[in-house]
């Protein structure tokens, strides 16, 4: 007969049923089982990452605690009065470090302090408290201006 | 200045622990530059109250003054009270 085709559904067996079920449960537990292993490695690194921060300042404590303090103050200052006497964040980084630097030269227990802390005396002064007179003058720079 | 003494020696604290942890982790090797940050960024939040109990403890004691850090025996105070803080906490 010329008529259109209209397709038959065949219903599937219980059989068949039972096993789709499964299938849509298993896909739900497998997709459950990935969200929480992604969420426990997330927690994992979170708390590993409080641990090493943790460690890590207790390392700094020690480090400040045998760095002669009058290096630090002495940065402070230099940097400080400078900045007041020009107005000019460069030249006060450069105050500071020089001091910074000075002391450490003339202060030869100082020196090996910054050895033995593992700091090169140079890096000490060239990079970490550069560094941070630096980031410092930036957010007074910040602070002023809001 | 514009921002006080005070506030000042606050934000440079703050940024010298930072700055000596971050060139301690990057002498670490194994560790990536995404953990580094991590790590730092941790510290940082960290250290907001803490660094506040410092300055606490300092004005307790009325030492935060440029002309009196002149003197070693008050810069070693202030010292001693930072990292007294610290071993504290961590």
């Amino acid at each position: 007969m010329g008529g259109p085709s209209i397709p038959i559904k065949v219903r599937k067996s219980p059989r068949e049923q039972e096993k789709a079920a499964w299938r849509r449960i298993r896909g739900f537990h497998i997709d459950e089982i990935q969200r929480k292993r992604e969420q426990l490695r997330k927690k994992v690194q979170e708390r590993a990452i409080g641990i090493a921060a943790d460690i890590a300042i207790s390392i700094a404590a020690d480090i400040l605690n045998i760095t002669p303090a009058i290096i630090i103050s002495k940065t402070i200052i230099a940097a400080y009065e400078e900045y007041r006497r020009t107005k000019n964040t460069e030249k006060a980084i450069k105050a500071g470090v020089q001091e910074a630097s000075t002391t450490m030269v003339s202060d030869s227990a100082a020196t090996v302090v910054a050895n033995s802390a593992g700091f090169n005396p140079k890096d000490f002064t060239g990079i970490v408290i550069k560094n941070a007179l630096s980031k410092t003058f930036k957010e007074i720079c910040k602070q002023v201006k809001r | 200045m514009g921002v006080e003494f005070e506030e000042y020696f606050k934000i440079f604290i703050k940024n010298l622990i930072i700055e000596i942890i971050d060139f301690d982790l990057r002498k670490n090797v194994s560790l990536s530059d995404r953990d580094r940050k991590e790590i730092l960024r941790k510290v940082s939040a960290k250290l907001d109250s803490i660094i506040e109990e410092i300055m606490r403890e300092l004005r307790k004691e009325n030492i935060l003054r440029p002309d009196m850090l002149k003197d070693e025996t008050v810069s070693s105070k202030v010292r001693e009270i930072i990292t007294r803080v610290l071993e504290r906490h961590f």
